[in-house]
């Protein structure tokens, strides 16, 4: 993974004195709370509802054990012992003190991480596939691209201060894991038929009060060209997008006010000025950073399986965690591994101190020390030979973290809500929590099938849910928590924006709702359909019968 | 600031330096406890309670002040609105957390002073 060089270590090094000057200056009165509030937010520290809040950067979701291990230290020296990793592929802390936070970042910075420009309306983390670099299915590492990306785009003068924050996502496999059409811009590398690696672009894409599904403005970009259409696409946005009403400020807005065609020809025209600008000229850099992500040297361990075929065999708990929770790797005799952080009851995406080190500890014996991130709120060890995962399995099941859901209904997606977040207006765990507790027999859940659950406290869905299958948004109505459902959205290759239901529920209704929708599904599926081919074919007619004709 | 809303009401903030969900009491001390807080009963009280806040932001004791509304119908102030609710309490979810976790481990003492 990339590694940081002697100018990087020097920036983030001062850039955490530069905080904790402000900090002292703060706390002795020489700044005020509106002069401070900006200073912090740039450092990734927000006031929620117990305390602050410090989000910190995981480029990528790509960590190091030893990164890991030090996010775990600041959970339990820092916090209350456990950490949120978030949609962005980040972590955030919730019960965080300000005297602490120069500290903190001290710590981040000693292993190579900061919390810069996960706040405010610049270039936010760039997120791609948990299991780039591993996955059968892609063509090539994204990672090397995205850190490109975050290299050109971290503090970049010209971008700093966007009408609105930015969102940009990359993946390389044929199966979009990294949900790009529902990105600012996303990026799908592709290979040309003369085999140039090369971007398909999609821009305008979102979610928040507005939802919109990204529109492709190139169908090829060489990759030497890639920052430099970036930066045209950004210079666009930078001029035209709105910035006298924040809701309105995105760039989908301004794509589906010009039109995609429009919005195209600007950038097409602006394109030049940047190329001759050098902005694409050291491509030599691009060799430097590529070489961090060298494909890992692994052994074909297709005949050292050991006991593996064993146990599958033998151990149903085992074999069906197996089967929903490893994805295909390249190397043959390996799989990727994602260790659900939604266990039964459980919180989506916290995971404690001890859990961290325990999935450090895994990844140095089993993963080349790497861990992934996923934006669906899990951890991933991407390279693990497959007869390792027994030993794994039975260790992670001490830990409370054998879940075995993956892609299943309760691995679901779930804001904060308003149980920690300022923002939102509904609580989301307690639903996420309840139809958890819904949905404990392990057989019905695998008679379901795939089914993907996003659960956010208010309209700007960070729980993704016009993204679900089924999406629950929270809501305040007169005082009173009401939870819209809504059905058939996508944030893989298949995008699509998921369709309100009707009336919302009650938070002692919603998992009923969720019920009869599922009872909807499979009184109408034909064959093995997932839940989302079902409603594909069906529409949402017949779930609407029974949500609200039945009573 | 205030919304618009009728009395009782009651000042809360977050503490400053621990970030802590904070009450201005009648003692004048910013509190962990809701219960404990200076309530005021009329407009003029409301109009007080802001002053109040604004010269502690200015000390820099408190910040993100707001009047909020309150029932006392269990004898002592108890805010009437959810999200106020769950700040007065700590996560619905963690109730091993935040000023929930701070009375049950702390009922027989007075809460805590935050702030500066």
């Amino acid at each position: 993974m990339y590694q940081y060089d002697e100018f990087d270590h020097r920036f983030v090094n001062e850039r955490v004195e530069d905080f904790r000057d402000q900090v002292t200056r703060r706390l002795a009165g020489e700044l005020t709370e509106d002069q401070f509030k900006p200073l912090r937010l740039m450092n990734g520290l927000y006031l929620q509802l117990h305390a602050y809040m410090l989000r910190v950067a995981i480029p990528y979701g790509t960590l190091s054990s030893a990164q890991l291990r030090m996010l775990a230290s600041i959970a339990r020296r820092y916090d209350k012992g456990y950490g949120h990793f978030t949609t962005r592929q980040n972590i955030q802390y919730n019960w965080i003190k300000l005297q602490d936070a120069p500290d903190i970042l001290a710590d981040l910075a000693s292993v190579e991480m900061h919390a810069i420009q996960t706040s405010g309306n610049c270039i936010r983390n760039i997120t791609t596939d948990q299991f780039a670099g591993a996955a059968a299915d892609e063509v090539k590492d994204p990672r090397p691209y995205a850190e490109l990306i975050r290299q050109w785009s971290s503090l970049h003068p010209e971008f700093s201060f966007l009408p609105r924050k930015f969102k940009i996502a990359v993946t390389a496999a044929k199966q979009d894991r990294a949900a790009i059409r529902l990105h600012d811009i996303g990026l799908k590398l592709v290979e040309s038929d003369a085999g140039e690696t090369g971007f398909e672009v999609f821009v305008g894409g979102g979610m928040g009060r507005t939802p919109m599904i990204g529109q492709r403005i190139r169908d090829f970009i060489p990759e030497r060209e890639l920052l430099s259409y970036l930066e045209a696409i950004l210079r666009v946005y930078n001029r035209f997008g709105r910035r006298d009403n924040k809701y309105k400020a995105r760039i989908k807005i301004l794509v589906h006010a010009l039109g995609a065609d429009e919005f195209a020809r600007q950038v097409e025209e602006e394109w030049p000025h940047v190329r001759e600008a050098g902005v694409d000229a050291a491509w030599s850099d691009f060799a430097r950073i590529a070489a961090f992500f060298g494909a890992p040297d692994l052994a074909d361990e297709t005949d050292a399986t050991g006991e593996f075929d064993r146990h599958i065999a033998g151990n149903t708990d085992f074999s069906r965690w197996v089967e929903r929770n490893t994805h295909a790797h390249r190397s043959p005799g390996h799989v990727s591994l994602t260790i659900s952080l939604k266990p039964h009851d459980g919180i989506a995406g916290d995971a404690t101190a001890e859990q961290m080190e325990l999935v450090a500890d895994l990844s140095d014996e089993a993963s080349l020390s790497e861990i992934r991130v996923t934006h669906e709120q899990n951890l991933v060890l991407p390279h693990v030979a497959k007869g390792k995962l027994y030993d794994i399995w039975s260790r992670l099941v001490g830990a409370g973290l054998a879940t075995g859901n993956i892609g299943l209904l309760t691995d679901m997606i779930s804001c904060p809500g308003m149980d920690y977040c300022a923002l939102a207006t509904a609580r989301s765990i307690p639903i996420q929590q309840a139809i958890s507790q819904r949905y404990d027999d392990i057989n019905r859940l695998h008679d379901i099938g795939d089914l993907k659950i996003k659960i956010s406290g208010c309209i700007n869905a960070c729980g993704h849910h016009h993204a679900g299958h089924i999406g629950i948004l929270g809501v305040d109505r007169r005082g009173v928590e009401n939870y819209q459902l809504m059905l058939g959205g996508s944030g893989a290759e298949d995008a699509a924006l998921a369709q309100v239901t009707g009336p919302g529920f009650g938070a002692d209704e919603i998992v009923d709702a969720v019920e009869t929708v599922i009872q909807t599904y499979l009184g109408s599926r034909v064959d093995n359909e997932s839940f989302l081919e079902t409603y594909r074919r069906v529409g949402l007619a017949p779930f609407k019968e029974a949500l609200y004709d039945a009573a | 600031m205030s919304g618009k809303f009728s009395p009782p009401a009651v000042l809360t903030a977050n503490s400053l330096t621990t970030g802590d969900v904070v009450y201005l009491a009648a003692t004048g001390e910013w509190v962990a406890d809701v219960a404990a807080s200076q309530i005021a009963h009329d407009e003029p009280g409301i109009a007080k309670l802001e002053a109040l806040a604004s010269e502690a932001v200015k000390r820099g004791q408190v910040v993100e002040t707001e009047v909020i509304p309150v029932t006392l119908e269990t004898g002592s102030p108890w805010p009437t609105g959810n999200r106020e609710r769950i700040r007065a309490m700590g996560p619905t979810v963690r109730q091993d957390l935040g000023n929930q976790a701070r009375s049950a481990a702390d009922t027989t003492q007075t809460p805590e002073t935050a702030g500066a």
